[in-house]
């Protein structure tokens, strides 16, 4: 079919077009746009329809990376004409940032016409490392996702976008009493600046912020006075205690630089710096708790406890007067710990004042958190280990505050600008039915949700990558938020809102984050003609931050006495069973629920998808009834090895505490602390979307404003019932295969080639040896990876990053239950010890291309074969489907089409024909165009990022021209899920190059390659984990011990 | 005698049954030894020996399957070994793609030979016993229907240079054949 | 006593050489005719359309399940990711391997001269046609571009790609399909005499023309025979190697790749004698019944030949048990950890039923045949065979499914279950070649007539004379 763009544009037509049919306007055409937009955006008056939409689009390529200037849009052109900058084909990389809790994840948005299709880490900005984690990764779905609310409802109904403006505008004018905003937590000076400006135009107005999760900041505001935050320096701490916190991933709070420090001081190998050692104190295995040398088991509630006598412990050994006073006031608890591990802890950290650094969960209570700035008080960490900068953002009322004015009938009108607070605040505000007491609730929110439900209006808010906004990043340097295109479906950002409130009768967001970036970087004007203005505002938005913008340090200054005063308003903890509310790895506190790349990743520990579930420690199981390895049988856990979960069904329980009762799938988590329940937070929605109706279950009912981090004193009773779950790895041992190797520091220098030794059959065997020559590969470049499994925490960005990269689709639930899931990256985790505190093993997962790679020779068509440079090919439209490739391939990386995943309903695979084809247009925008979506019916696989490297090779023929092209070098670019490692983890490069970073690991000492003895030659190369564990530690013998106390030698 | 078929159709030749296998074999060798040279045995199965006696040679056809079989080989080799190591040559699991490729193109060798070999059998066996034909003089003769069921036939035909109608007869009736019959063409 | 013993001995010897005739004495060629041309030319008893029907039903479920295959994908199997192969390539290898008593009867048992072959060639070698067309429907339906499949057939194409030579499906593809037209052309060549004797017996013209055209004209004149039999030799030795071949070809499938307990040298032997044992097991699954329904049929298949089939399923049944101690024995000997993991893993592992049925009815039950009685009684020879049916199917499913259930990452073990259309296009395969052999059994002569006549005493050109 010949492409007929239409020429010149007629009124009728688009002027750009997705499809055919759109281009031809045909009435059908009109009845499909009709179904796929069942809100009606060309109806919500706000002035743009759809085809404005797929106009702005376009209009958004206009910004370009060299100048970061984004044409004002009266000169927006179709794309019938070219648009400057814009490469058919070619990526546009724009500096842009996510706002998250603690501030900011700096990111580059790869453009590709006009539509953002992958999101990057920025590595020129100061608190990023270029990497990003999986809830970044999978923000851009979000942008697209079909799901999103789309027309503005006062009291249910669509009204006209302009209806609500000019509500705006009336308040703004009235300026009526009881106004009150909830806002979600950001720091975005704009957002700040707008709101002092409503603070003077409504004198009483309550401003109030509210996170689910996240730190809670009264107990650093108590400890160190107002407007400060602490900021760890992870790069100079030798010994690190984590006290329920798990401050490795917690990039979705601070963004990934924030423990960047902490991974150049695990390698082994590094001169000059010791390698560090880290204790972990949890009920649950963290990301964090995975990397521990050493872990300790206690429950969530007990970790003050645990604190408290680590405390005087340090007090015998510091004589710190301080402590001890702060000591005499502390809650005292019965607890049986392990008083050696807390001496010899306490030992270790005394042993390195200044140099250790302790760390509390942000939602262990204040008291806890005090405790803990008081022991390094005691150690002299603070200016060194943990350093105080200057904190801009303005107290916010605590949503506490809010809930006492709605009560007192003391609020009109009520912003709730972001979030989800009727689904998410504390159970005992009841705020969902609080919210029908005030009089007029305005909802803007990505979704229509809960809170929309009891709202008299909801208005879809724009995505951050389609509204202009700003934020300081956890340390303070100022960052642009760019968008990358017109909001999809008309939503409006908060700061228009705000700055409508304020009298602005037209807002553009770009003008208002323009003003705040005069004020911050002190130009004079922001007129558009002004040079230098125009020079600063380019370099901001074309590196994605203000240079220099950085907080003010601030010495910290102690406050004892507010810490003893916040000990002595503690009371002790209950005994009994507690309920732990986690963060949840895949949907965060439940904002990404309706995500399903997020809700497709498994649980870096459960490997469970698309649902929570409840931890429970194997002890605690055996006494509550709850069938471990759900076979019908109760079964001994008391042995990793030779466990099944056959059908993965759950025990349903009941957890009931005052009077609440809410139910969970459990399953037998080992390394859970006794008589503790974790359940994560933001599942077990209902009626809000199709994708997430019962998908989890729903632990806010028991949450209190008391204490967000647990609950006591919960009664567990079983209900006889069973839940289906999707889990993507059964098996939890290694089975002795020595697949993931690690060693002691001790031993590692002792036999520097100990990796050599182990592994089954590799250690034994003469060296593989072939019976003919195998053809050489002739190509310059030799790509390879190399995997560091010291660093590698096991947080599945990668994989996300992969799925976003190589548009890997989505099977859904039952899908995944049949063990069909598509990840072409994964995180393989198991456990070596005993299944009461085993250790948690991480291992990233992906297609080994080996050089000698037995899916090739299997193939009838050849359609995998090995490339000139080390790869194993995969073409798509060669692939006939005999599985008999993923069946050869020893490390069953390889993924098959069972269905159409990116052509039919995900509930619908199994009506064939029947079920309608095709999918979302706007999901069909965040696909990479420079990957194939595959059909069903082919295999597919890690690709190594073919696209990237080609990408690559190409631009090193440009830049050769007329010369050898093999004379330059190929320029630096990184596989997707190198780029997003938060911990460097993962290193991609030219195996052949002796300069390359990928080679010198190949070559450490620390290297090997899984199932050597098969010479298959895998260019994929691990490197063992060494652990630092503390000789004089209880545990210390096993630590360290994943492959055994022999090493390997079996 | 009687005749069979068309009596004004050319004379295909005179016709004689035989009680058991036995008789026609012995009938065979008289025949063979009145030195009759065109005339044909029936039988409801292969009878054992009967080749020597009527003095045929050996079938040609063990010959002309090992041509077919060479054939299905050579074929196999073009089809294999000269696409995979010269035209398309790719890397496949590191395996090489020249000579020591061989030994995986020994199935398709063997059962590529095999295939053309039981093919050229087949038709090489209806070409020499002249079929498919779906009439004969024959079969205008009413009793050979029997010879599928359990009757056994001797027949000398017209083109053989001794044959006369009278005698050919009569020498059958002697030999202890019975219903002689005058078969014509149609 | 010495003497006496000399002549009992001597007597026992001539009742050796003289006992069970190949066909019941007073059973003339005539009587071979009529009787076994009757069964095609007399009415459709009624019990042939309740069979029919039922199987026909299935034929349909196969056919409406193949089409869901097609038009869904894959995934309507519970094939799964370390499972890509599940029932689709057990049954295929299992149909395939039941295709291989026909073959190896009436191919190796001609070149050896076993003459007992002849009553139950036909019906062997028709079993084998149908058997390698159910068995062909798997790895042409079980691919997930079926409308792509044609990219195995070497013909220039536009991707510029060659078939890979190497892998083992293109050797079993050839190997598949030679072998289905080879014993195409084996048994018609073996039906053209008998197609004659239709045609001569025939009295409607429908028969005549049908037949007529099938019999190409055969006259049974010497000249025929003479290149008949040459052919007929040359098709037998032709189609003896091929037999072994191809089930070594199909165990080529697992012993060429690198998977514990696919990888293993002893396959090709030890599928083969499987193949035969299951051919031969399936033989007397269909004579069984047949024998029962045609009565006068035991006056051609009789107890001893049924003794005889026994006797090879003892055999080959032991092979097949030796197979599965030395796969046990190199596993261990191996010291391969790997290798013995899945071995203990298929005894002990969630699958140790799979595992504990195919030794019992692979194994245990055919012991039972060392005793005369159980050779001899029909209906034990039925319940044996019937095991045995079961404990190939079982011996496949273990081999290709659940050795990759367990495979060299723990991380990705995972377990098989069948969904309905698993099950129902199995069954349809069975309703499939249930109908083939109702509609053989209507059309063509059940026994080869004339092989049955040339081994009757009347059929010797030299009574009384020396052989």
């Amino acid at each position: 079919m010949k492409r007929k763009l239409p020429h010149p544009p007629r009124e009728n037509h688009p002027a750009l077009w997705r499809s055919f049919a759109e281009l031809e306007n045909t009435p059908e055409f009109a009845h499909v746009i009709e179904r796929e937009f069942p809100g009606g955006t060309a109806r919500n008056g706000s002035g743009l329809t759809k085809r404005d939409f797929v106009k702005l689009m376009g209009a958004s390529v206009a910004l370009t990376a060299l100048t970061g200037c984004r044409r004002p849009e009266a000169q927006l052109v179709p794309f019938t004409k070219g648009v400057e900058w814009s490469v058919p084909g070619k990526f546009l990389y724009y500096a842009t940032a996510m706002p998250i809790r603690g501030g900011a994840m700096p990111l580059v948005a790869s453009t590709v016409d006009g539509r953002p299709t992958k999101l990057e880490g920025n590595p020129l900005h100061p608190a990023s490392n270029g990497a990003t984690d999986a809830f970044a990764q999978a923000s851009v779905l979000d942008l697209y996702d079909p799901h999103r609310s789309r027309a503005v409802k006062r009291g249910g109904r669509d009204v006209l976008a302009g209806e609500f403006e000019a509500y705006l505008a009336q308040i703004s004018e009235k300026r009526p009493d009881g106004l009150a905003f909830l806002v979600e937590r950001k720091n975005s000076p704009t957002r700040d600046r707008l709101r002092g400006e409503l603070e003077q135009r409504f004198p009483g107005l309550i401003w109030s912020e509210y996170e689910p999760l996240g730190d809670d900041r009264e107990a650093v505001t108590a400890a160190f006075g107002p407007g400060v935050r602490l900021v760890p320096k992870f790069e100079r701490a030798d010994v690190i205690l984590a006290l329920d916190s798990d401050f490795l991933s917690s990039a979705s709070e601070y963004g990934p630089a924030y423990a960047a420090g902490f991974y150049p001081r695990r390698n082994p190998d590094q001169l000059g710096a010791p390698m560090n050692r880290l204790y972990v104190v949890e009920n649950h295995f963290t990301c964090t708790g995975g990397m521990a040398d050493h872990r300790y088991r206690c429950k969530a509630s007990l970790v003050g406890e645990f604190a408290r006598r680590l405390a005087t412990r340090i007090v015998d050994l510091t004589n710190h007067s301080g402590l001890a006073t702060l000591l005499g006031a502390a809650p005292q608890t019965k607890a049986d710990f392990d008083e050696k591990w807390i001496a010899e802890c306490a030992a270790d950290l005394a042993r390195n004042p200044g140099r250790s650094l302790v760390l509390a969960g942000g939602q262990q209570p204040a008291w806890v958190q005090g405790l803990v700035f008081s022991i390094n008080e005691a150690l002299g960490n603070h200016g060194m280990t943990i350093l105080g900068v200057a904190d801009e953002a303005p107290p916010a009322a605590p949503l506490g505050r809010l809930v006492e004015a709605i009560r007192g009938g003391a609020v009109k009108t009520l912003f709730i600008l972001g979030g989800n607070p009727a689904y998410n605040a504390p159970a005992n505000f009841a705020l969902r039915d609080l919210l029908t007491r005030v009089p007029e609730v305005v909802r803007v929110g990505l979704f229509e949700d809960e809170t929309s439900a009891v709202s008299e209006w909801h208005v879809p808010a724009a995505h951050y990558l389609e509204a202009w906004g700003d934020a300081r990043t956890f340390e303070g340097t100022y960052t642009a938020i760019q968008p990358m295109l017109m909001p999809l479906w008309g939503g409006v950002s908060e700061l228009e809102v705000l700055a409508r409130l304020g009298g602005n009768a037209q807002p553009s967001g770009l003008e208002l984050v323009q003003q705040t970036y005069r004020i911050l970087s002190g130009a004079a004007s922001t007129d558009p003609k002004d040079a230098v203005f125009l020079q600063g505002w380019s370099e901001f938005l074309r590196n994605g931050f203000l240079p220099g913008s950085q907080a003010t340090a601030k010495d910290l200054a102690f406050r004892a006495t507010e810490v003893v005063r916040l000990a002595e308003a503690a009371a002790p903890v209950e005994a009994g069973i507690e309920l732990v509310f986690l963060q949840s790895s895949s949907v965060d506190d439940g904002r990404y629920a309706n995500n399903s790349w997020l809700q497709e990743t498994p649980d870096f520990e459960t490997k469970v998808t698309w649902d929570n579930v409840a931890l429970v420690s194997p002890a605690t199981a055996e006494r509550l009834g709850i069938r471990a390895n759900n076979f019908g049988l109760l079964q001994k856990v008391t042995a990793l090895n030779h466990e099944v979960d056959f059908d993965m069904v759950a025990d349903l329980i009941t957890l009931n505490a005052g009077g609440v009762a809410i139910e969970a799938a459990a399953i037998v988590a080992p390394g859970h602390a006794d008589d503790s329940i974790s359940l994560a937070l933001g599942y077990g929605r209902k009626g809000v979307s199709a994708l997430f109706e019962n998908v989890g279950f729903d632990a806010y009912p028991l949450r209190t404003s008391e204490s967000p981090r647990f609950r006591t004193a919960i009664s567990v009773s079983g209900t006889g019932r069973t839940y289906p779950l999707a889990r993507t790895q059964e098996h939890k041992s290694m089975e002795g295969r020595d697949l993931f190797r690690e060693a002691t520091r001790e031993r590692y220098k002792k036999n520097p080639k100990f990796v050599q030794s182990m592994g089954l059959v590799d250690a034994h065997n003469p060296p593989t040896t072939s019976l003919y020559e195998h053809p050489r590969l002739t190509a310059p470049e030799q790509w390879g990876m190399a995997i560091d499994l010291n660093t590698c925490i096991g947080c599945s960005a990668c994989a996300v990053a992969c799925q976003a990269e190589n548009n890997v689709p989505v099977v859904g639930k039952a899908e995944v239950r049949r063990n069909r899931d598509m990840a072409w990256m994964r995180i393989d985790r198991y456990f070596a010890g005993s299944p009461e505190n085993p250790e948690m093993l991480a291992q990233a997962m992906l297609c080994q291309h080996c050089e000698n790679a037995p899916c090739e020779s299997v193939c009838p068509v050849n359609a995998t074969v090995h490339s000139e440079e080390g790869l194993n090919l995969m073409a798509y439209n060669r692939c006939i489907g005999t599985r008999y490739c993923a069946n050869n391939c020893p490390w069953k990386v390889r993924r098959f089409n069972y269905f159409d995943y990116n052509q039919r309903p995900l509930e619908e695979l199994y009506w064939g024909p029947l079920a309608p084809k095709g999918m979302a247009d706007s999901l069909k925008m965040v696909k990479n165009p420079n990957v194939t979506v595959r059909m069903r019916g082919v295999m597919e696989k890690c690709t190594f990022c073919i696209q990237r490297i080609e990408e690559a090779k190409i631009s090193r023929m440009v830049q050769a021209g007329p010369r050898n092209k093999y004379d330059v070098p190929v320029p630096k670019f990184q596989t997707a899920c190198q780029q997003a490692c938060p911990s460097d983890a993962i290193v991609f490069g030219n195996i052949a190059d002796p300069k390359d970073r990928v080679t010198r690991l190949r070559q450490s000492d620390r290297g090997y390659v899984t199932l050597k003895y098969l010479n298959t030659q895998p260019r994929v190369t691990y490197l063992a984990r060494i652990k630092n564990p503390n000789p004089a530690m209880p545990d210390a013998a096993m630590v360290g011990m994943a492959n055994g106390p022999a090493g390997g030698h079996h | 005698m009687e005749n069979a078929g068309n009596p004004s159709a050319p004379l295909y030749g005179v016709g004689a049954e035989f009680a058991t296998a036995a008789d026609l074999t012995r009938a065979a060798r008289e025949i063979r030894g009145a030195g009759y040279e065109s005339f044909d045995v029936f039988s409801p199965f292969p009878i054992h020996g009967m080749d020597k006696i009527v003095g045929a040679r050996r079938s040609p056809l063990g010959r002309i399957v090992f041509i077919g079989g060479l054939t299905g080989f050579l074929t196999a080799v073009a089809v294999q070994y000269l696409p995979s190591a010269v035209i398309y040559p790719l890397i496949v699991h590191g395996k090489p793609t020249g000579f020591f490729a061989i030994p995986a193109y020994f199935p398709i060798l063997f059962e590529t030979t095999v295939l053309f070999s039981a093919f050229t059998a087949f038709v090489g066996l209806l070409m020499m016993i002249g079929l498919p034909r779906f009439n004969h003089p024959l079969f205008n003769w009413e009793r050979f229907k029997g010879v599928s069921g359990e009757g056994f036939f001797a027949v000398i035909e017209s083109r053989d240079p001794r044959f006369s109608t009278e005698e050919a007869g009569r020498f059958l009736e002697s030999l202890g054949g019975s219903n002689v019959t005058v078969i014509h063409e149609d | 006593m010495a003497e006496g013993t000399v002549i009992s001995v001597e007597e026992s010897a001539r009742a050796a050489v003289e006992r069970q005739p190949l066909v019941a004495p007073g059973r003339t060629m005539g009587w071979i005719s009529d009787y076994v041309s009757s069964i095609v030319e007399s009415q459709s008893p009624r019990w042939w359309w309740v069979a029919i029907s039922i199987t026909g039903s299935l034929t349909l479920l196969l056919l409406a399940c193949l089409t869901y295959l097609v038009a869904t994908g894959v995934g309507v199997w519970g094939n799964n990711h370390p499972v890509g192969w599940a029932w689709d390539i057990t049954n295929f290898v299992f149909w395939i391997g039941i295709g291989h008593a026909g073959t190896l009867i009436s191919a190796i048992l001609f070149l050896t001269r076993q003459k007992w072959r002849t009553s139950i060639n036909r019906a062997a070698e028709a079993m084998t046609l149908f058997a390698v067309i159910c068995a062909a429907i798997y790895p042409t339906m079980h691919v997930g571009r079926v409308w792509m499949s044609w990219f195995l057939i070497p013909v220039p194409n536009a991707n510029g790609i060659w078939q890979n030579f190497r892998s083992p499906l293109m050797w079993d593809g050839f190997a598949v399909l030679t072998y289905f037209l080879v014993s195409v052309l084996f048994w018609y060549t073996g039906l053209i005499p008998d197609l004659a004797t239709l045609r001569d017996r025939a009295t409607t013209k429908v028969r005549k023309f049908f037949y007529g055209i099938l019999a190409l004209g055969w006259r049974g004149g010497n000249r025929q025979w003479r290149h008949y039999e040459m052919a007929y030799l040359l098709l037998a030795g032709l189609s003896t190697p091929l037999v072994l071949s191809v089930h070594s070809v199909v165990s080529f499938d697992f012993a060429a790749s690198v998977i514990p307990g696919w990888h293993t040298t002893i396959f090709p032997p030890y599928f083969v004698a499987g193949a035969i044992f299951g051919g031969f097991a399936m033989v007397l699954t269909i004579l069984i019944p047949a024998r029962a329904v045609y009565r006068p049929l035991g006056d051609l298949i009789t107890v001893s030949h049924i003794d005889k089939m026994c006797k090879v399923l003892l055999f080959t049944g032991s092979i097949v048990g030796y197979a599965y101690l030395m796969e046990m024995f190199m596993a261990w000997y191996s010291g391969n950890p790997f290798e013995r993991a899945t071995f203990w893993y298929r005894v002990t592992g969630p699958y140790w039923w799979a595992y504990a049925l195919m030794i019992l009815c692979n194994v245990a039950m055919p012991q039972l045949l060392w005793f005369r009685f159980f050779r001899t009684h029909v209906i034990w020879v039925f319940v044996i065979a019937m095991f045995a049916n079961v404990g190939m199917w079982f011996e496949r499913f273990v081999i290709v499914a659940t050795s990759l259930t367990r495979d060299f990452l723990p991380s990705s073990w995972g377990m098989f279950h069948p969904t309905w259309v698993d099950i129902a296009t199995f069954a349809g395969t069975l309703g499939l070649f249930g109908t083939l052999f109702l509609l053989f059994i209507r059309f063509l002569p059940m026994v080869c007539m004339f092989e049955v006549k040339a081994v009757l005493p009347s059929a010797n050109p030299n009574p009384g004379g020396k052989h």
